[in-house]
């Protein structure tokens, strides 16, 4: 009889359980695809972006739209797998597009041009002195581009729009 | 939480005003009736173009569903069809040209981009980034490829962080033979079976090649890997790790030889 009541309590107590990791998991679900698909804040933090991005880190917001639709161009600052090791990703800014020619110094006193092939962007950090982008490993292809940075949230007194 | 918004849409429905959701926007509450008084604004406006309670229901289970699978298919694994013959006859052999077959890509290789030799893999393409394709990795990072170019046997190095795939039908596929080596992060997962046709349910797909234990434990598992094992044993030396090994995949494209 008692076990009767036990089994009452924990069938109720069980689809509560149920229903609260229901809620759980879809809350997870939308922040999955609102941090993969739309806007997500990340931490950038390196000396390749100075002055644009501060060395001890910046709190960015980046979307994930303009990369699909392919509104990605030159002059934007974009967040991209690096094409050495696709576990790091990379704040670079985007110098040219397919098709355009590019000139870049690896050394101050040697500069060289290439033309970026299809399907390929180049990427250059703002600070060339201290920065491993395009004219070391290349161009990258589009598709390592994860999102575009368009606004900085910390530290509070970099609130607001990157500038070019 | 599923019938806050249906509450809500009945309150509205009982007051009738217009007026009501707009005072309760602006009225200073606590943060819990402003979401309230938000969820009833949505459902409101919903409700004015739906039309009626049960359509909002159904909007939101699809709205709902929608977010879970693309939650799965982007973390754990999805279903994809195999369009083409360049991996003949692994997938699409020739005799069945009218269904393309569906197989199996698990994503849990994205946490840490470990791959093995003979991993057949979905990336996309380094010279449109809409399309994927599904090719065979040959080889990992600081390998060195035998690749054929203008009959003079060229060899190249797999730079840091990228991979050289194949198709394994070698007269019809575009692989890193005409656009060299593929970054790692193009990856997009790994196709571990085969889940349609029924006839051809099957896997897993194996790594084919590799230390000499990975070759035995792949024979015991059906025709499919022993036509693979016999189709590709011509390309691959079994791996000694002491040295370099050389691979030999087949003709190489001119603009590669400029690339380093």
């Amino acid at each position: 009889m008692r076990l009767l009541s036990y089994m009452g309590q924990w069938k109720s107590a069980a689809k509560e359980v149920l229903d609260r990791t229901a809620i759980v998991a879809k809350f997870l679900c939308l922040l999955h695809v609102t941090n993969n698909y739309l806007c997500s804040p990340t931490l950038v933090y390196g000396p390749s972006m100075l002055p644009t991005l501060n060395l001890t880190g910046d709190v960015v917001l980046a979307e994930h739209v303009s990369h699909r639709i392919g509104k990605v161009g030159t002059g934007d600052v974009v967040l991209v797998r690096s094409p050495v090791d696709p576990r790091r990703i990379l704040t670079k800014r985007v110098v040219g597009m397919e098709g355009d020619t590019v000139s870049f110094y690896v050394d101050p006193m040697y500069g060289q041009t290439t033309v970026v092939p299809k399907g390929h962007v180049w990427i250059q950090g703002d600070n060339t002195y201290a920065s491993s982008d395009s004219r070391h490993f290349g161009p990258v292809p589009y598709g390592l581009i994860q999102g575009k940075v368009f606004f900085r949230v910390w530290p509070p007194d970099g609130f607001g729009t990157l500038e070019q | 939480m599923n019938l806050l918004p249906l509450a809500f849409f009945n309150k509205k429905k009982i007051e009738d005003k217009l007026g009501k959701p707009l005072r309760l926007l602006t009225q200073r509450s606590r943060s819990r009736q402003h979401n309230i008084s938000l969820l009833s604004v949505g459902a409101f406006a919903a409700t004015a173009l739906f039309g009626s309670p049960k359509h909002l229901v159904l909007l939101q289970r699809f709205l709902t569903c929608g977010l879970i699978g693309l939650t799965i298919s982007d973390r754990y694994a999805s279903i994809v069809p195999v369009r083409g013959a360049s991996m003949s006859p692994t997938f699409n052999p020739q005799a069945r040209n009218f269904t393309d077959d569906y197989v199996l890509v698990e994503k849990f290789c994205l946490k840490k981009y470990e791959f093995s030799h003979g991993d057949v893999v979905v990336f996309c393409s380094p010279s449109n980034h809409k399309e994927k394709h599904i090719k065979r990795i040959i080889a990992l990072p600081g390998d060195w490829i035998g690749t054929t170019h203008n009959s003079h046997d060229d060899v190249l190095k797999v730079p840091k962080g990228h991979c050289w795939v194949e198709g394994d039908n070698s007269a019809s596929s575009m692989d890193s033979r005409s656009f060299g080596p593929i970054p790692l992060g193009l990856v997009k997962g790994r196709v571990t079976h085969v889940v349609w046709p029924p006839q051809r349910i099957g896997g897993p797909i194996n790594s084919w090649v590799g230390r000499s234990g990975a070759m035995a434990s792949n024979n015991d598992n059906g025709s499919v890997n022993g036509d693979m094992n016999m189709q590709l044993s011509h390309h691959m030396e079994p791996r000694i790790d002491d040295e370099p090994q050389i691979l030999h995949p087949g003709p190489l494209d001119e603009s590669l030889l400029t690339r380093q």
